[in-house]
């Protein structure tokens, strides 16, 4: 009997492996960098470049960077660009622990860079054959809260002005000069093929931009679309574009995870839409920590290991319930254990309390 | 081994919680809004939700940022349909239902999230200067 028990677990097991290794084959990690090699370029084009068509209270900055495959050989290459949310927009050079929500920054101060946050993402899909453009919106955060709507059409102009520039370079070059690009993108964009990628307020910010687009006849193709820790201040509803939604576990700061609502909202209201729709909730991840500008560089290391510890915890916890049930509940004369039921609600207590405990460690 | 394990964790009850100060320090006309500034001895947190004032059930959005200041726009109407002796809070997010909460629960859980939740006393038309 022992050995047809062993044949029919082997043959699982064997069948299990096989299954998983082949779809191991068939799927490359996306975790692993491509094999291209990549260049960062920056623009600027002024802090106070442009105007919005919508009544915002300021000027904006046109300032960004791309990534891209180096020498850019082929092409055109899809567009990834991505859109930072909001956080202080200035700091003091003699002391940069003194920032302040300023546009454009004062005397003494400097702007801080978290379009740049993402740098370690874009280098990444650049590897792979993508050309990623970072926006700036500090001009945006400096006076959205006094908007009435958060300025969140001020976002979606800034992103489809960011557009408007890259297609004339992609079309003609820089022939004013602005960049120091000249004409090396000149057919490297594919504009009728982009990704927008939103963190938190600029997660409303490109489902606002990929209305506007829509509104103005879509000059661009929004191909698919990632709200990452947004908000939805306006309750947004977009359909017809793929998109993903990513709600951290741990987020400190939109801590409703609000941006659900980009997926339940639309999931049903038309049933003409049948794009592919995903929700994410990103166990032990925060709100900040995805723009490594808002990282604080200092405690990351330390971070990282009470994440691993305190995210790890709860699950070895809830596997452990296994064993626990197998070997304790039916063991001796294979009756329940009379705390058991006991037992097991306070492991998952204590699961949960550790989880929330990491949680409150992060921001 | 016991004992450095109980004094590491011991520290932290002996260590007084810090509590800012908050206050509402002005409110005054401009044009027609009423500016209703919220004041703190520590900087407010510059992030990505709002910080909402509520006066009774009404709440309030739309601010401008300084480091220690919250300055609320409130237009000159309905300022004017607010209630003597409402309770006046400040939540960062939309979170709290301000219908279901007393004066009371507001003050406990301004306690319980020093960082989330600010309680400003009761509101009156004379704090307004003109």
């Amino acid at each position: 009997m022992k050995s047809r028990i062993y044949a029919v677990v082997a043959f699982v097991l064997s069948w299990t492996t096989n299954v998983f290794s082949t779809y191991a084959q068939a799927t490359p990690d996306p975790g692993i960098p491509g094999s291209l090699p990549v260049t960062k370029m920056d623009y600027d084009l002024g802090n106070l470049a442009f105007t919005t068509s919508t009544a915002f209270p300021s000027s904006l900055e046109v300032r960004g960077n791309i990534h891209f495959p180096t020498g850019l050989p082929g092409g055109p290459y899809p567009v990834i660009i991505n859109l930072h949310g909001r956080h202080s927009t200035c700091f003091e050079t003699a002391d940069p622990s003194n920032t302040a929500l300023d546009w454009p920054c004062n005397p003494g101060f400097e702007s801080i860079t978290s379009f740049e946050g993402y740098d370690y993402f874009a280098t990444f899909m650049a590897s792979h054959g993508y050309i990623v453009i970072s926006v700036s919106a500090n001009g945006i955060n400096a006076h959205d809260n006094s908007s009435s709507d958060y300025g969140m059409n001020a976002r979606g102009e800034l992103m489809q002005h960011h557009c408007d520039l890259w297609n004339t370079w992609n079309i003609v070059g820089d022939t004013l000069g602005v960049t120091g690009f000249g004409s090396m993108f000149v057919g490297k964009l594919d504009m009728q093929n982009i990704g927008t990628m939103g963190h938190s307020r600029g997660g409303e910010g490109v489902v606002k931009h990929a209305l506007l687009n829509y509104a103005q006849g879509s000059p661009y193709h929004i191909t698919c679309l990632i709200t990452l820790a947004p908000v939805d201040f306006g309750r947004e509803i977009l359909n017809g574009i793929p998109m993903m939604n990513i709600a951290p576990y741990c987020d400190g700061d939109v801590s409703d995870l609000q941006g659900v609502y980009y997926y339940d909202d639309t999931r049903y209201n038309d049933t003409s839409d049948h794009t592919a729709r995903y929700q994410v909730l990103m166990l032990g991840a925060n709100h900040n920590f995805y723009n490594t500008v808002w990282t604080p560089g200092y405690i990351l290391q330390a971070e990282a290991m009470i994440g691993t510890i305190f995210t790890g915890l709860p699950i070895i916890f809830a596997v452990l319930q296994v064993p626990l049930i197998n070997g304790l509940l039916l063991r001796g004369n294979r009756q329940p254990i009379p705390h058991m039921p006991a037992l097991f609600t306070v492991t998952i207590w204590v699961a949960k309390r550790l989880l929330h405990l990491f949680c409150r460690l992060m921001t | 081994m016991k004992h450095t394990l109980f004094f590491f964790f011991f520290q932290f009850f002996l260590v007084p919680a810090y509590r800012a100060q908050t206050t509402v320090s002005s409110v005054k006309h401009v044009g027609n809004t009423v500016e209703l500034t919220v004041t703190s001895d520590k900087a407010f947190y510059v992030g990505n939700n709002i910080h909402v004032l509520h006066i009774g059930k009404t709440v309030f959005k739309h601010s401008r940022q300084s480091k220690k200041s919250l300055v609320f726009l409130i237009p000159e109407k309905d300022f004017s349909l607010l209630a003597e002796g409402e309770t006046m809070w400040m939540s960062y997010g939309d979170r709290f239902n301000a219908e279901t909460l007393s004066d009371h629960y507001i003050q406990q859980l301004a306690k319980q999230n020093p960082n989330a939740l600010w309680h400003l006393g009761l509101f009156s038309k004379d704090l307004l200067k003109e």
